[in-house]
């Protein structure tokens, strides 16, 4: 790397430094934000009102479909079907807390009351959920009961009176076996694990937004004219800008993640994972800054608009608001922000458990949107010469 | 060290530099003098290499054009508008500069010291720009614009907005600059300065030079004559003449006089009857 352009990032960070206001949303407010929401979600509940379920239907008949049925219109679970496969690997990502697996059989095993074939439900349970799995052990045991009884005791009885409910006490429908999936995940191991992504978000902003702005300053003040002036390039130049947004979005990235985990307990299940996060972070939101710059000709304007952009990233990407609080529509569009990339793939290597192929997607999309956004911002960059 | 050959310049359907050549030697301070919008700045970024001259050429030292940065090395420029880092100190700006070109070490500590020393500014180095008033921001930024010891020298309006004594110690390294062998050019629309300090003058308009020659030749050429007031107790008479002196012994044997004044031509006078009166903002 020639030596002009770490003197131009070394001088961009002094003065980032130097501006307490910059300095203060950079570095300060990110770790503000990371303590205070970590300990808001330390003391409420973190789950979603609806617990999502995954559902396989491995029977494939009309009583399996009405046990389905009758899951869905409980209104306390969200359900998804999918195959036996699917169903463990999505409770293994901690997308869903538990699946349930109506097994070959069920049908017909409902329509017996002999207790030594029972209709048999399996379910799957992320252990590092307790309160959600034992909440859908309950009520998997709670409406197979019933649907067991709707269906048996007609078929046997009729119309049940009421006092005659008691003959059935004691008596367990339906086989329930839970197992709890191995996997290398433990899942947040406090609420710090989902702060501390969150907290570096507003960081990273912090600093992208800062270096846009200061850019337009350079221009402004005509120190970007003693630039050009200098026998250095262009690409120097942009180069040396590039390297200080870098540099200070990968050190303070760095810097709250080490503050988390030797005061918050904060643990990264994979430091090597973790930094390349932190590397293909840093890279998109250098492109972003870029981007930034051009979105108006003076500091206010870019200001302005710029942080309005990043907000917008912020609140649909998860910055605001942990991703599992949205609905599942607003999950699937926050996917078009890139800071629900970046707080992916620092989950997915602090507490996600992703193996090396699935951080692949978030660390591509992220070095994909910096290097777009970078081409968009040079090529769009309006040099002093060139109005 | 400085040739400037039909440099031309468009910016729109605006004729910003018109054809304009010059050149500039060794220890000379050459002037560029015009109204403004004259096309001075415009002049001054091409031969710095911070714009692309749409014809002509500009070679600095023989070294061919400035739109290549080893050019460049040999060129300062001390730009209009303040170009510097408010929220470092005058020293961290310089060294700053000075490592942007290729200096380091030992010789860019004495190069910064030099410049610090140089513009009087050595006991405030350790504070921020911010804190300097109007002249000393002038001055290090004249600093800035000589940190790597150029050969040649862009002073843009070096003097706006500072009081007299700032403007002096400014001539003084002006003419220091001159004496250590170094080419100065030199914008301005003060008249006094230009003729203070300049061995030639370029007086410019519409971007092209109206005159260029030394400044006792344009005042030779383009002054016209000298002007004698004499009030006496009927009245106030103005009189143009080429031998002032005989003019005021001629009206002192034709009666008593209040008052004499005798009005040298000067650049001013050059300047206006060059490119008019009429206002240009």
């Amino acid at each position: 790397m020639r030596k002009v352009v770490t003197t131009i990032a070394v001088n961009d960070i002094r003065l980032l430094l130097r501006d307490k206001g910059g300095a203060f949303v950079t570095f300060v407010f990110p770790l503000a934000y990371c303590i205070f929401f970590g300990l808001i979600f330390a003391t409420h509940n973190t789950s979603p009102r609806a617990i999502d379920i995954v559902i396989v239907d491995e029977d494939h008949n009309q009583q399996s479909e009405e046990f389905v049925e009758l899951l869905k219109q409980s209104g306390a679970v969200e359900l998804k079907m999918a195959s036996r496969e699917q169903a463990m690997e999505q409770v293994r990502r901690g997308n869903h807390a538990a699946y349930v697996v109506i097994t070959e059989g069920f049908g017909k095993a409902s329509q017996n009351v002999r207790t030594d074939d029972r209709p048999k439900i399996e379910i799957g349970l992320d252990p590092s959920r307790k309160a959600e799995s034992e909440v859908v052990k309950g009520l998997i045991s709670k409406y197979a009961f019933e649907f067991f009884y709707s269906h048996i005791n007609k078929r046997l009885v009729g119309d049940v009176p009421d006092n005659q409910h008691e003959a059935w006490s004691g008596f367990t429908p339906v086989e329930i076996e839970t197992t709890e999936i191995v996997q290398t995940r433990t899942g947040p191991s406090s609420s710090y694990d989902i702060s501390f992504p969150q907290g570096i978000i507003w960081g990273v902003l912090g600093c992208c937004a800062s270096f846009g702005i200061s850019l337009v300053n350079e221009r402004t003040t005509g120190t970007l004219s003693r630039l050009l002036v200098a026998p250095i390039t262009r690409t120097d130049i942009l180069a040396g800008k590039a390297l200080a947004c870098f540099s200070s979005t990968l050190l303070l990235g760095t810097v709250l993640f080490v503050v988390g985990m030797v005061a918050f307990n904060v643990n990264p299940q994979a430091p090597f994972h973790l930094a390349i996060s932190l590397l293909a972070i840093s890279t998109a939101f250098v492109g972003i800054m870029m981007f930034i710059s051009i979105l108006g000709k003076t500091e206010r304007a870019v200001s302005g608009i710029g942080w309005a952009v990043l907000l917008s990233m912020a609140m649909l990407g998860g910055g605001m608001v942990p991703r599992f609080f949205m609905p599942h529509w607003m999950q699937t569009l926050s996917t078009i922000s890139p800071v629900s990339w970046a707080i992916l793939a620092m989950e997915g290597a602090v507490w996600r458990g992703f193996s090396t192929s699935e951080m692949l997607l978030p660390w591509s999309v992220l070095a994909g949107v910096g290097l777009l956004f970078f081409v968009i911002g040079v090529r769009g960059f309006s040099w002093p010469d060139k109005g | 060290m400085l040739k400037v050959c039909q440099l031309c310049k468009r910016f729109g359907s605006i004729l910003a530099v018109d054809s304009l050549s010059f050149d500039a030697q060794p220890g000379e301070i050459l002037g560029l003098l015009g109204p403004n919008g004259a096309g001075k700045t415009t002049s001054i970024n091409m031969i710095a290499g911070l714009l692309h001259a749409d014809a002509g050429e500009v070679d600095v030292g023989g070294l061919g054009s400035p739109t290549r940065s080893e050019v460049r090395r040999k060129i300062g420029i001390a730009p209009q508008a303040l170009a510097l880092y408010d929220a470092l100190t005058g020293e961290e700006n310089l060294r700053f500069f000075g490592r942007l070109a290729g200096l380091s070490g030992k010789a860019l500590r004495d190069r910064v010291s030099w410049s610090l020393d140089f513009v009087l500014l050595t006991d405030r180095k350790h504070d921020r720009v911010k804190t300097y008033s109007g002249g000393m921001k002038r001055r290090i930024n004249l600093a800035a614009a000589l940190v790597h010891d150029p050969p040649l020298l862009l002073l843009d309006e070096p003097t706006v907005g500072v009081d007299p004594q700032s403007r002096n110690a400014l001539f003084e390294n002006v003419l220091a600059m001159k004496a250590q062998g170094r080419t100065v050019i030199y914008t301005t629309h003060y008249m006094e300065e230009a003729e203070k300090l300049c061995d030639r003058v370029g007086i410019m308009d519409h971007g092209a030079f109206l005159a260029f020659d030394t400044v006792a030749r344009l005042i030779e050429a383009y002054g016209g004559h000298s002007m004698v007031t004499v009030e006496r107790q009927n009245g106030r008479v103005q009189i143009e003449s080429d031998d002032p002196l005989a003019e005021c012994v001629r009206l002192q044997k034709e009666g008593e006089i209040l008052s004499l004044r005798v009005d040298q031509p000067n650049l001013e006078r050059v300047f206006l009857n060059l490119t008019g009166r009429a206002m240009r903002d």
